[in-house]
């Protein structure tokens, strides 16, 4: 994309901003719907990976059987999850980073076994993921505060013992948030290998798993606060690859601002910055990581 | 938060583990189409050396005798115990990072740090310092730019409140690019015939020199063993490791006793940075006597899983650890002799990881036996009961 | 005393409650051994017992929280054992529970805290949230509850508010056996009576009341009939207007009744325990009168305020002094700012404004640490959470806060001899009942009592010149609390000052030379022993304004 006028730079550069959120909006919203019922999620970047595999490998037949692929992995991985911690009593973070490794090596052993160099899928248009991304927020608040499911998740995520003295049952409502806390992530993995590469790279989800679950602290683990959380993010993001296309060239004191390495450094810089300004005043979840009876 | 990650997880619990992710792993490789026998022999070979028929090169050892020949493949054992030098530092990295209740992510960063600080001062001098001086000066460079690098999210989570977990993992990608940027820029490798992003070599002054002929396996493994020692010695023996153990095990009761929190989770994590650190330089004094883009490979990130299955005492995490580089080591020679894809050794990995962190029984039979010849408290009992 | 109910008129209805023969275990304890209880429908029926005695237990049982291991459980005649498998099926069955520790959830609004778990909901699980609004406000209407404000979260509530609003949320779910945990163990006793006349009026409108409390004085005032446990067991039943507090006391303490309660005897209004039940080792320092404030006072805070976790307000310029041999109780009604007020003394929360002294020295820019080598010792509130570190040994959480000591086994290097030798010794004095591992017990493995010997030994042999205690009995059994008393009395009697803060206005009558008593963050009013009353106190606790006249 040659550098045009101001105009189509500032348009591009939303527009890019918007698909770069869209993965950290779909993940983050798998943070919030996990994390509001009181398990910590630190699986969302091994369920994003294994979204990004599945979609491509089943998508290699036909596009919507590599977005249920990817829909059916994120959900049994999530089940998994919260089977670990809630039935096993795993200590949530272990669980996730295991879940994590275990999603990294099974992708790179069989992406050797089942793709071929270099392959490539038609995918989806990632319209329909950014349109997802956008719809999913409000579908997202609109049922964590105005549906019977939703005040159970979040009461289950702030009080097990009281939501289960109340008649309702913690453990199943946990599976049902973290399983489908899966699924977004998956759809998020789903976008990355089917609408934006096109292909399936190993460990292609760097860290976005992480800095979604940082827009779901970022965002006070509102479902809007964390999508808006993601979209600053996937500003930089955005900022980032536009800059490196645009092939600007800015040294300043020695030191060559515009190198790719440097740029690819901006996401995570302004995601510590964003959460040493936050953290502090977010309030999370009372029960969160903490065990049912 | 309960369910927390507790020290000394059993030796029965960790071999069962172990011996579930293997399992696992010849599984897959049936499915996937592989000889799963073959493959595990040749990990086997590969992670320890021996191997049954006589000796088909040099450096092989023959022992026993008739159809129970086999033999030692020095150099296939020399470089599994390489490849458990780092694991160690970075297992007792993370290991020292749990005690103080802190999830340290963050030792692929650290390590990073530490082994270009080592690479930048191994190249300093040019050959005139005397070498115990230089040696030494190099691991201290290792050792404190892993510290600084781990002491930052120390602070920021006993300032700030930032979860470490996160901010590790984010220091992590920022310490990957950075040292990239930096080993193709200020400190690439100033040979114009060396395009790879590495930096200059160190001076010999700062080399560790093989044991084993043309292995990686150096005296980095005695001092990774001391390691251990002097860890599970701070963590068990000193006030230090005291006020440690306390911030990681009771963190509301060490505020109450005066501990200084905040001091203790940034000198904790600052002290796991150093180990982290260390390997570092380990790997460029010994290994590869630059810094090389990709030299931390992943073992920061196998450091967690070193110290879960380690249960993170020091004995454990250093039989974790050699474990660990063997399969590592055993792996890529299994991927070189039957081709299957060393990735199966993360696989393993990770399931160890799922297998040694359920914890089954909620309470020891001795507690049991204590609580029946006391009164009963019914505070106590209900949290019991609703709590954990 | 009231109209007959229905209940009474009717010819023996089944009773609405007969639990038989109920054994629970929990590892390593029987709560409960072959219990019966007995409740006829329509009246109201206490439960009481010492700490300990299996009365929660039953409770829980009964409301599906925890299986029975042996017993039957019939509701109106009919079995339902088999069918509590949890508080969904008890909901069901028509049993409320207003517990003691799982109340509302603070986050959520009072009209989903509500509606929890019975929610009425239009197609789609959307909330129906009309409905529910309109069902809650009739219910508040005829509880005289007034209009609720059902949108503000429930934080936002005292404490005797949301005990009400949970009345009112078993009651949405339809119950029709109402079971209170300790009611009234939080609330100021003018907030206890106002709970009772509501109580009272559900049982004349149908409604059986089962309420579990060691309180004999609300049992005499308020209950139908009365069950005792002791240890697990049925102690005995009785008709109230049959009985008398005596008699319920020998049940409740069996053999040792005669051995030194007295501080279990509702006192009301007459501060003197009663002689024939002598507190060994206690009278001496009891009795003696108040020492007059020598010259400067021991410790004085100054106009301090102190903020919360939430920033708010929670200590608004409260100035008081605690002189030498001097035990000044502080109450108040749960979360009137008691806490804030001894973290900020001990160095765990920084305060806004104001300045601390002890002995002449300032300690508001110490550490905590500093302040403890100055003389301070802390007894905290949660000894689970901040008085013990559950996983350490004995000696290990002996030796927390003193690492860096060389005669406690500390320093650099830890002396793990002179940890174990002064360990063992404290043991001994303390009298800790450690099990066959002596010293290397981890204190998780510890009942109550004695982790509390633990955390008061390491504190007293540090030889503290002022303890701040906060609730040091809590859920203590009386050989634990009659321990803690003694240790508190013998530190004032070797000249140490006490800030002990408190729920229970019978201990701080018993014990303290002075009562503070704050509301809202504030210190409303100080009054000397001999002035001080239960009633006096509580009137100022909830914020009397003519009680705050009178006492300045």
């Amino acid at each position: 994309m040659p550098v045009g006028s101001g105009e189509t730079w500032a348009l591009s550069l939303m527009v890019a901003t918007l698909y770069s959120a869209t993965p950290l909006v779909l993940a983050a919203l798998g943070g919030v719907l996990s994390e509001r019922a009181g398990v910590i999620n630190i699986a969302l970047e091994g369920l994003i990976l294994a979204g990004a595999f599945v979609g491509a490998w089943a998508g290699q037949s036909a596009p919507i059987m590599g977005l249920a692929g990817a829909v059916l992995a994120g959900a049994l991985i999530g089940l998994l999850h919260a089977f670990l911690t809630q039935t096993l009593r795993m200590n949530p973070v272990v669980s996730g980073l295991g879940i994590t490794l275990l999603a990294s090596g099974v992708t790179r052993y069989l992406a050797l076994r089942w793709f071929e160099q270099g392959f490539r899928i038609d995918g989806l248009p990632g319209g329909l993921f950014l349109g997802l991304a956008l719809i999913l927020p409000f579908v997202t608040l609109l049922v964590l505060h105005r549906t019977r499911f939703g005040v159970r998740l979040r009461a289950v995520g702030e009080n097990p013992e009281s939501a289960r003295m109340a008649g309702v049952a913690p453990v199943p409502l946990r599976y049902l948030a973290v399983t489908l806390s899966g699924v977004l992530a998956a759809l998020a993995g789903a976008y990355l290998s089917m609408s934006d590469a096109h292909t399936f790279s190993s460990n292609m989800s760097a860290g976005k798993g992480y800095i979604a679950l940082a827009a779901v602290i970022f965002g006070k683990w509102h479902p809007l606060g964390a999508s808006l959380g993601a979209l600053f993010f996937g500003f930089f993001y955005a900022v980032q690859t536009q800059l490196q296309i645009s092939g600007v060239q800015v040294h300043w004191l020695g030191v060559e601002w515009t190198s790719p390495f440097l740029l690819d450094c901006l996401p995570y810089l302004m995601t510590l910055a964003a959460l040493v300004s936050v953290v502090g005043r977010a309030v999370p979840p009372a029960a969160l990581g903490k065990e049912v009876e | 938060m309960t369910g927390a990650v507790t020290p000394g997880s059993g030796l029965a619990r960790a071999l069962l583990s172990v011996g579930i992710a293997l399992v696992v792993a010849a599984v897959i490789m049936h499915l996937s189409g592989y000889d799963a026998l073959s493959g595990l022999a040749a990990l086997w070979a590969g992670a320890t050396g021996l191997r049954a028929g006589p000796p088909q090169a040099d450096g092989q050892i023959a022992f026993g005798a008739g159809p129970f020949t086999g033999h030692l493949d020095v150099y296939n054992l020399a470089q599994s115990l390489a490849r458990s030098t780092p694991l160690l530092f970075t297992g007792l990295s993370v290991a020292l990072g749990l005690r103080a209740g802190l999830f340290n992510i963050g030792a692929q960063g650290q390590m990073i740090a530490g082994a270009l600080a080592a690479a930048v001062i191994g190249g300093a001098g040019g050959g005139t310092l005397p070498g115990p001086v230089h040696l030494l000066l190099v691991l201290c460079a290792g050792a404190l730019a892993g510290a600084a690098w781990g002491a930052v999210p120390g602070i920021l989570r006993a300032t700030r409140g930032v979860h470490e977990v996160i901010s590790t993992i984010l220091f992590n990608y920022l310490a990957t690019n950075l040292a990239t940027y930096l080993v193709t820029h200020g400190l690439k490798d100033p040979d114009p015939r060396k395009m790879a992003p590495q930096t200059a070599a160190i001076a010999p002054t700062a080399h560790l020199h093989p044991w084993v002929a043309g292995s990686n396996l150096t005296a980095g493994l005695l001092l990774a063993l001391v390691a251990a020692m002097g860890v599970a010695c701070l963590v068990r023996r000193t006030s230090a490791g005291f006020q440690i153990r306390a911030v990681g095990q009771g963190l509301e009761a060490a505020r109450a006793a005066g501990i200084s929190v905040p001091g203790v989770m940034v000198r904790a994590m600052a002290l796991a940075g150093a180990l982290a650190g260390v390997a570092g330089a380990i790997e460029v004094m010994g290994v590869h006597h630059r810094y090389v883009q990709g030299l931390a490979g992943t073992y920061g990130f196998d450091g967690i899983a070193v110290a879960l299955l380690g249960g993170l005492n020091g004995m454990g995490v250093t039989l974790s650890a050699l474990f660990f580089g063997a399969l590592s080591n055993g792996a890529e020679f299994m991927e070189l002799e039957t081709n299957v894809p060393r990735a199966l050794a993360v696989i393993v990995q990770a399931i160890v990881i799922l297998c040694v962190g359920v914890r089954l029984a909620r309470r020891s039979l001795a507690r049991q036996v204590v609580a029946a010849v006391q009164d009963s408290d019914e505070d106590l009992l209900e949290e019991e009961h609703a709590g954990r | 005393m009231s109209a007959p109910t229905v209940a009474e008129l009717l010819p023996d209805p089944p009773p609405a409650v007969r639990m038989e023969n109920i054994t629970k275990r929990f590892p390593g304890v029987v709560a409960n051994r072959g219990v019966h209880l007995q409740v006829r429908a329509g009246t109201f029926h206490a439960v009481i017992g010492e700490n300990g005695a299996g009365k929660s237990t039953l409770l829980n049982i009964l409301y599906g929280r925890y299986r029975p291991d042996a017993g039957r459980i019939f509701l109106h005649g009919e079995e339902v054992t088999q069918e509590l498998r949890g508080p969904i099926d008890a909901i069901r069955h028509g049993i409320g529970l207003v517990s003691q520790h799982h109340a509302l959830i603070p986050a959520l609004s009072l009209l989903e805290n509500v509606v929890l778990g019975s929610e009425p909901v239009l197609p789609g699980g959307v909330l129906d949230w009309r409905r529910a609004a309109a069902r809650i406000q009739s219910l508040a209407k005829q509880l005289g509850l007034g209009t609720l404000d059902l949108s503000q979260r429930a934080e936002r509530l005292s404490v005797a508010a949301q005990q009400k609003v949970e009345i009112l949320k078993a009651l949405y779910r339809g119950a029709r056996i109402l079971l209170l945990d300790e009611p009234t163990a939080t609330l100021a006793p003018q907030e206890a009576e106002a709970l009772f006349a509501l109580l009272r009026g559900l049982v004349q409108r149908g409604t059986t009341v089962v309420f579990v409390t060691h309180k004999l004085r609300e049992v005499m005032a308020h209950s139908d009939a009365v069950s005792v446990l002791r240890a697990g067991r049925n102690a005995g039943d009785f008709v109230t207007r049959e009985t008398d507090e005596r008699t319920l006391l020998q049940c409740m303490m069996g053999a040792r009744s005669g051995s030194g309660v007295a501080f279990r005897v509702p006192l009301t209004g007459e501060l003197e325990p009663d002689p024939a039940l002598p507190v060994p080792g206690m009278e001496a320092a009891v009795f003696r009168p108040i020492r007059p404030l020598s010259g400067s006072p021991l410790f004085q805070i100054e106009h301090a305020t102190v903020r919360n976790l939430r920033g708010a307000r929670a200590v608004q310029d409260v100035s008081l002094e605690v002189g030498m041999g001097e035990i000044v109780g502080v109450a108040g009604v749960d979360g009137s700012g008691q806490q804030e007020l001894a973290e900020a003394i001990i160095g765990l929360r920084p305060m806004e404004t104001g300045r601390l002294f002890l002995a002449g020295v300032e300690l508001t820019r110490m550490r905590v640490r500093a302040r403890q080598r100055q003389g301070i010792a802390y007894i905290p509130e949660d000894r689970h959470r901040s008085g013990l570190v559950l996983d350490f040994d004995i000696a290990e959480n002996y030796l927390l806060g003193h690492e860096d000591c060389e005669d406690w086994g500390g320093g650099w290097v830890l002396k793990p001899a002179v940890m174990f030798r002064r360990a063992a010794e404290m043991v001994q004095r303390y009298d800790v009942r450690t099990g066959f591992r002596g010293v290397p017990t981890p204190v998780r493995d510890l009942s109550g009592g004695n982790q509390q010997k633990v955390v008061f030994a390491r504190a007293m042999e540090s030889r503290p010149r002022f303890v701040v205690a906060c609730q040091p009995t809590r859920g203590l059994d009386v050989e634990a609390t009659r321990f803690v008393y003694r240790t508190l009395l013998q530190a004032r009697e070797r000249g140490a000052g006490v800030l002990l803060f408190s729920l229970d206005l019978d201990e701080l009558l018993y014990l303290s030379d002075r009562v503070a008593v704050m509301f809202n963050g504030r210190i409303v009013g100080l009054l000397p022993r001999d002035t001080a009353s239960a009633e006096r106190i509580g009137a100022l606790m909830t914020g009397s304004a003519e009680a705050m006249e009178g006492a300045s």
